[in-house]
């Protein structure tokens, strides 16, 4: 009985754990991690929020001053002259999105030379749609402020989240494939 | 990997409970205007691994 118990119990444990399952793990690992990172040391710190939401609004003034907009910047408030402006706050930086979409880059498998191309890319996109999402939310408040509160609600949807789902699929389809190019 | 995994998640558990029961705590929240839909975001993030990844064995 015992040496039938030892061969069991051996196989037991090299049975290998699903793909799937490991994902879940690793997902629920990294959100959790992430969460622990940024409510005990990246918000009492506050100077990550504080860099994305600054360089977010002087960018976004930039931007709109490259396109013929007259804007002003100060600290975190964008207005563009004479109209009324838009303050972003650190929860509009976008750094809860950028924690998820790296999330799911890092739990799903792959090798780890694309995805830390694919984490840098996806990451520097997202910050590059949020500078465009300040400007939109600069113009939109300047002409039609009555709408504000739904374009501010609904604006995710347009600039990020297609970004997001596009790069995640794409990360399931290279993460497979064998590259000549990077390997892996 | 299935035992090594089973003791990380019960240490994790356990300390997490052992730092709460000791009264530590977030700071507060300061008031923001979320990015809306990231929970949809990762549900849709689940469902497309979910897809990519329910019939692979390795």
């Amino acid at each position: 009985m015992v040496p039938s118990l030892g061969i069991n119990s051996k196989i037991e444990k090299s049975k290998p754990i699903s793909p799937l399952a490991l994902f879940l793990i690793k997902a629920g690992g990294v959100y959790a991690a992430w969460q622990f990172l940024y409510n005990l040391v990246f918000l009492p710190d506050g100077r990550l929020d504080t860099f994305l939401s600054l360089s977010g609004v002087n960018l976004a003034g930039s931007l709109l001053a490259l396109l013929g907009w007259e804007v002003e910047v100060s600290g975190r408030i964008i207005t563009c002259i004479g109209e009324k402006g838009v303050e972003i706050q650190n929860g509009c930086n976008g750094l809860n999105l950028l924690g998820l979409y790296g999330g799911f880059i890092i739990a799903y498998p792959g090798p780890w030379t694309k995805r830390s191309l694919f984490l840098m890319i996806g990451l520097f996109v997202l910050f590059i749609a949020n500078i465009l999402r300040i400007a939109f939310f600069a113009v939109f408040n300047a002409n039609l402020p009555q709408y504000f509160d739904i374009a501010h609600n609904y604006s995710s949807y347009v600039f990020f989240y297609p970004i997001v789902l596009l790069f995640w699929y794409l990360w399931t389809v290279i993460s497979d494939e064998n590259d000549i190019l990077i390997p892996g | 990997m299935r035992y090594k995994l089973h003791t990380l998640m019960i240490t994790l558990i356990s300390i997490t409970h052992t730092l709460m029961a000791q009264g530590i705590d977030f700071p507060d929240t300061p008031s923001q205007a979320p990015i809306g839909g990231l929970g949809l975001l990762g549900a849709i993030g689940g469902a497309i691994a979910w897809n990519k990844l329910k019939n692979r064995k390795k």
